[in-house]
């Protein structure tokens, strides 16, 4: 808005047109005057903690007031790298998590958007009833689900036990752990997904399908030829954004098992919280943020490689 | 040169005679509360029934001193994080925090955030007669010492003692257990799950040392050797772990390796634990109709003594001062208001214990209590000892550590070679982070 504001004031050349009296340069580039504030302002809040926390990656630091902080280079990363079991665990953990649970809160939320894309009685309590797990606290929810997974009065171990299977431990059991958390996690966001493929879908031609139909397309044929690869940007998106969120998650893990039993649920970003505000390892937590911040850039760079891939 | 250094030492101290007499007759004329009149300070809080009782009377402190309080509060691990923020970048804008110095006062002071409480509470101008520092339990108080510094003040005193189930002992013909054998022998025998457990108690990463260290003391182990290498693998601590996981892994509930205080209570309150071995704040819980299924049929007793005799573990929030605050005589003025006898009774008087020996000798609550409940309440509390946590810098990282171990130990795996691991891993630890002596 603003740069199209100052083309057409830069348009007219003759002198005595009203500028803001500030030099002919400051006239011409005016518009990026205008901007600069705003760019300032997101340079200070968005740039400053990034460079911060990098330049605090390279230093050895406890928050003492008395013993400043201690170069160490790029020690923090060797020793990341170099074998910190408690990263390996934590890589491991985050790849299982957020891999599964992406999956199949995508296969689901495209096979819910494409019941919802269609006209039938209760559509909109249906929809409604669906998004509402999206609008909880994640904080709340953790421990409503938290209660569901107690292996002596929760809610599945009474299902488990009218299903007569062997009793669970649910959350309190390290193979347990992350398949219970996955559930957890695909019954709160499954629902977006699927409404951002809902928009989508909402959005294609019908002739297309018309033409399909007169063509003799099966509707599974043209669910697979047609509605995929035309929906498909928008799963990416909505992927992308799942992703980055997953791989973060914090809040819900931490309410129900602070990373337990032992560390079968720790996280990258709960390993982070521990060595930073826990432990009051600045630097090293610095340096694990610092992968966190590539794994996130990497694994978009992935899904958004399939965002322009063919089908 | 050197006289006129002379005169000046010497109007120093004519100057600080005559305000510290001037002082002293203020106190003797009743102590001047309005002393800070008109400031403002800034206390970052944990989240607690006690902030809440504070913030409930907090106009009262306003009226009495013309400061005002912004208490900002926030559940454990926020808070924690926050905290930590701010002391990191030597915020000035904190003046009151709360803290658990026998977590985290020795990482505290080695970063420099309490303020020395020791000047102003021996300060008659700074300190009124009435909080009268003589009237904290003596084990309490000195807890809060490091190197002979006040570090903070405590706002309760908490001991493990052990709740059984007075019914389900007198059906089986069983006595209240004394030794940590008896304990696993009554356990044994009142173990009738689903309905009833035998013992229950922490077991998660985070919680599961604490409750631990009592079986580590009452063995004769101790979390650092006399010289500070790890103790957790001594023979004496491997005993202690193994009796731990044995009776929770045989006694215990299914859920014990994702359990914490929340878990412990709630299966004593519902009736389903025929022993716990926690806080002693939960008998007014136990004792309310409207939460407790157990009413009447609980009662308290000593925490039981193993081979090496016994050890009372203490726990206490406390309130300190930050080192970086320009307030700190108003701050003072509110640890002393939030600290003193008319704030801690009717806490005390609902049984949240307090750290102060004429509210554990007032007879309005010695009526009120189980007879059982408060002698062994009384005899902990007077003994008690702040060995819950590792007393090192990194105590929190080395808890996580031992937690892990002992959690992995409760899910079924070796716990010799967990406790091996974790003593590497604790030494690792200490290594880094210990001052060197």
């Amino acid at each position: 808005m603003a740069s199209r504001t100052a083309k057409t004031r830069e348009r007219p050349k003759e002198p005595g047109l009203p500028g803001i009296g500030l030099g002919p340069w400051v006239d011409r580039h005016i518009s990026w005057f205008f901007v600069l504030p705003a760019v300032l302002f997101l340079g200070a809040v968005l740039a400053f903690p990034v460079i911060y926390t990098g330049g605090l990656s390279l230093f050895r630091w406890s928050g003492a007031a008395a013993t400043p902080p201690a170069w160490v280079g790029l020690g923090n990363y060797a020793d990341v790298f170099a074998g910190d079991p408690g990263f390996r665990n934590a890589i491991w953990v985050t790849a299982y998590f957020t891999g599964v649970s992406l999956l199949i809160e995508v296969c689901l939320g495209v096979g819910l958007a494409q019941l919802l894309n269609r006209e039938f009685l209760g559509k909109g309590i249906a929809r409604t009833l669906l998004i509402l797990p999206v609008a909880g606290t994640p904080v709340a929810l953790a421990l409503i689900w938290r209660h569901m997974y107690n292996p002596s009065n929760g809610i599945f171990t009474w299902f488990a036990e009218i299903l007569r299977l062997p009793p669970q431990r649910w959350l309190a059991d390290a193979a347990t752990v992350i398949p219970s958390l996955i559930l957890f996690d695909v019954w709160q966001w499954t629902p977006l997904i699927m409404l951002i493929t809902l928009a989508g879908l909402v959005s294609l031609p019908a002739d297309i399908y018309e033409a399909a139909q007169i063509d003799g397309a099966s509707p599974w044929q043209s669910f697979w030829r047609i509605t995929l690869p035309l929906v498909r940007p928008t799963v990416v998106a909505a992927a992308m954004l799942r992703f980055m969120d997953s791989v973060k998650t914090f809040d819900q893990i931490y309410v129900s098992t602070q990373g337990g039993p032992g560390i079968a649920s720790q996280t990258l970003n709960l390993y982070v919280f521990d060595q930073a505000f826990q432990y009051l390892h600045f630097g090293y937590a610095s340096s694990l943020l610092v992968v966190l911040f590539f794994v996130i850039l990497a694994g978009n760079v992935v899904l958004a490689s399939m965002r322009r891939g063919q089908a | 040169m050197r006289e006129k250094w002379g005169m000046v030492v010497l109007s120093v101290v004519l100057v600080g005679v005559a305000v510290f007499a001037f002082a002293g007759t203020g106190e003797a004329q009743g102590f001047n509360w309005k002393q800070a009149q008109g400031t403002e300070i800034r206390f970052l809080a944990l989240r607690a029934w006690f902030t809440d009782h504070w913030k409930a009377n907090l106009p009262e402190f306003e009226k009495l001193t013309g400061i005002k309080v912004v208490i900002e509060d926030y559940p454990e691990d926020p808070f924690r994080q926050k905290l930590a923020v701010e002391m990191s970048a030597k915020s000035k804008a904190v003046d009151v925090f709360s803290t658990g110095t026998m977590r985290e006062g020795r990482q505290f002071i080695n970063s420099g955030w309490y303020a020395d409480l020791t000047p102003l509470a021996n300060d008659p101008a700074a300190t009124s007669a009435q909080w009268d520092k003589n009237d904290f339990i003596e084990a309490v108080w000195k807890a809060h010492q490091f190197s002979g510094k006040q570090v903070a003040v405590p706002v309760q005193a908490n001991v493990q003692i052990l709740f059984y189930r007075k019914d389900l002992f007198d059906a089986a013909g069983l006595k209240p257990p004394k030794t940590l054998e008896e304990l696993e022998a009554a356990a044994k025998k009142l173990h009738n799950p689903p309905s009833v457990y035998g013992f229950v108690a922490r077991g998660r990463k985070t919680q599961a040392p604490y409750t631990w260290s009592h079986w580590l003391y009452a063995n004769g182990g101790s979390w650092l050797t006399p010289d500070g290498k790890p103790g957790i693998n001594s023979p004496a601590a491997i005993a202690a772990a193994q009796q731990y996981v044995r009776l929770l892994r045989t006694y215990g509930e299914p859920g014990v390796t994702d359990s914490g205080p929340i878990e412990v209570q709630s299966h004593f309150l519902q009736g389903r634990a025929a022993m716990i071995l926690d806080a002693v704040s939960w008998g007014g819980i136990f004792s309310d109709p409207q939460k407790s299924k157990v009413v009447g049929k609980w009662e308290g007793a000593l925490a039981p003594s193993g081979p090496a005799g016994v050890t009372y573990e203490l726990w206490s929030w406390s309130l300190a001062v930050s080192p970086f605050s320009e307030k700190k005589k108003a701050a003072w003025l509110f640890l002393q208001w939030a600290t003193s006898k008319e704030i801690q009774k009717p806490l005390h008087m609902r049984s949240f214990p307090m750290p102060r020996k004429s509210l554990w000798m007032d007879p309005e609550w010695k009526s009120k209590v189980l007879p059982q409940y408060y002698d062994a309440a009384m005899t902990q509390v007077q003994n008690a000892r702040p060995i819950g946590h590792p007393p090192c810098v990194a105590s929190p990282e080395v808890t996580d550590i031992v937690g892990i171990a002992l959690n992995n130990a409760l899910a079924g795996k070796d716990l010799k070679a967990e406790m091996d691991a974790a003593a590497k891993k604790m030494g690792d630890v200490l290594e880094k982070t210990e001052p060197k002596r």
